[in-house]
């Protein structure tokens, strides 16, 4: 053990530092949302919670913006995502090859490169101002199908053989064999999913034009009567979801997100 | 007659699965694939005041946006791929010794990958004067807001890449003699290529999504020293110059394939997928 430790030197030390301060920088954070949301002034009260859900409607239509937006997203995206990657995994066709490592591209580029033709269309097909400009074209990400691959891949040929031998035709085969063995991936991708569409910011910005159309996590300046500390009661119940998630799917996270690697 | 009944279940189901599976590759093409040619088209056309990719070369504001996000790129991405590296090394030697701490706290180090940008922007904004968020040094606090959002997700990946490793190669490298440097320089990273490459673009990726709390906490007209492409998206967006914007789009289109082809080229040819 003490062979072991004088081995270990001072990078590793420094490292060891930066996690620790890492986790404590999280928990401060944490701590000040929650701190300025109970009252600054040395007391803890609700009375902030109360002015912003009984004084603040627009609080309300932006949390149902929010979660209406990432609802329909995640659904959308798990349905293509599945059909996509169970397609690609079952079939080989010419130029699969091509799309798969076109799918790569698209998921690696930044979204706001993309984002810049897809303005165009939605401008054409008249989706401005439209929730479904901001949707649809989230719900046919790439990364979903790529990810969902990976998954797939792992499956062990001879489950799906056996399947095959007993006469079961594709649906069975997904239903009952590819869909338990991803689980796994379906949740990491649906925790990932709906981080990012819990933090959309480029997309309603420059498509919504109308405010009441607004998600949570563009509006904090689009209040016209609330506090400071109604604003920041309003910042935690918006984390509140996203963290409970998390913590709920944790343990497949660790697994998951090293497997987002496209790898040969 | 059974056979002949199971093996028209086969054909009809692959009739099904192929129908499904046009919603998904007709999505893509509908909103991904279509719309970049489509802006190579408009950026293609006839412009008054003569071609369009000469005006946006010539924009100070464009230039001034890609010389500020090449910058912040170069700055912050091989300092996260630093942080993040040290940092899976630990947790790995700390996991392996079945560390309480890191058992316990290594999924911890992602909760700022998940917070939204808006609360972010908020708190930074009841604890810094508003001067000094107007003023060249908001860099620095986007600099620590992006390695405090990214390490946690860039260490999970290369850990990831760590544990791929065989623990033979490793093995047989110590049996050798090989020293700490050598085998982490000779057999490790290179072992690691994939997930070290796949965590650059991730991290590049990251830099734009910076744009969020950027935009969030400075508003449209941010410090110069934070005018970033994005910004001048929307600014182009504003005033309805929607060729600029395709031939911006060609720009940056062709720049981040060129990147990911060299960071990933293996990958993109399908080799993983033969596998």
């Amino acid at each position: 053990m003490k062979h072991k430790n004088s081995n270990r030197g001072v990078s590793f030390l420094i490292f060891q530092l930066i996690a620790i301060l890492g986790i404590l920088a999280t928990g401060v954070f944490l701590l000040y949302v929650i701190w300025q949301s109970v009252g600054t002034d040395g007391t803890v009260t609700a009375e902030h919670y109360l002015e912003l859900l009984l004084k603040t409607p627009e609080y309300w239509v932006f949390f149902w913006n929010s979660f209406k937006i990432s609802l329909l997203i995640l659904g959308g995206t798990l349905a293509v995502a599945l059909i996509g990657a169970f397609v690609l995994y079952r079939y080989r066709f010419r130029g699969s090859n091509l799309l798969f490592g076109l799918l790569v591209l698209l998921m690696l580029m930044p979204y706001q490169v993309l984002m810049l033709p897809q303005l165009l269309m939605i401008h054409k097909f008249q989706l401005f101002n439209h929730l479904a400009g901001v949707i649809l074209p989230n719900i046919f990400s790439s990364f979903g199908i790529v990810l969902l691959l990976q998954y797939m891949k792992k499956i062990p040929y001879e489950s799906v053989e056996a399947a095959q031998v007993d006469g079961a035709g594709d649906i069975l085969i997904f239903g009952k064999v590819v869909l338990p063995l991803i689980k796994e991936g379906v949740i990491t991708l649906a925790i990932l999913n709906l981080v990012d569409t819990w933090n959309l910011v480029e997309q309603p910005q420059n498509i919504l034009t109308d405010s009441r159309l607004y998600p949570l996590s563009i509006s904090f300046s689009k209040y016209e009567t609330s506090s400071i500390e109604a604003l920041s009661a309003g910042n935690l119940i918006f984390l509140l979801p996203i963290i409970l998630l998390f913590f709920m799917g944790k343990d497949y996270l660790v697994n998951g997100i090293s497997n987002t690697v496209v790898k040969k | 007659m059974k056979g002949r009944k199971r093996f028209g279940r086969k054909q009809h189901d692959k009739k099904i699965i192929i129908l499904l599976a046009l919603i998904p590759f007709v999505g893509i093409t509908v909103f991904y694939l279509f719309p970049i040619f489509y802006s190579i088209f408009v950026s293609l056309q006839k412009n008054r005041g003569g071609n369009t990719y000469w005006l946006l070369m010539k924009s100070e504001a464009f230039q001034l946006a890609m010389q500020n996000t090449l910058l912040t790129i170069i700055a912050m991405v091989p300092t996260l791929l630093v942080i993040s590296m040290g940092l899976a090394f630990v947790a790995e030697a700390g996991l392996k010794q079945k560390s309480r701490w890191w058992s316990s706290t290594l999924v911890l180090h992602m909760i700022p990958f998940i917070i939204p940008s808006t609360i972010i922007a908020f708190v930074v904004n009841s604890l810094f004067d508003s001067l000094w968020i107007q003023s060249d040094k908001v860099f620095w606090i986007l600099f620590v807001i992006y390695i405090w959002k990214n390490y946690g997700y860039c260490m999970l990946i290369l850990l990831g890449g760590i544990r791929n490793i065989p623990q033979e190669t490793l093995e047989a490298a110590r049996v050798d003699g090989a020293g700490k440097a050598r085998i982490l320089f000779r057999i490790m990273l290179p072992q690691m290529k994939t997930f070290i490459s796949f965590c650059i673009v991730m991290e590049i990726v990251a830099v734009f999504k910076l744009f969020r709390e950027g935009y969030l906490l400075c508003g449209d007209y941010p410090n110069i020293a934070v005018y970033f492409i994005q910004n001048f998206i929307n600014n182009s967006l504003y005033a309805m110059s929607f060729e600029k914007i395709s031939a911006m789009a060609v720009v940056l289109i062709v720049v981040f394939s060129v990147i990911i082809y060299a960071l990933y080229h293996s990958e993109l040819r399908g080799e993983s997928y033969e596998a």
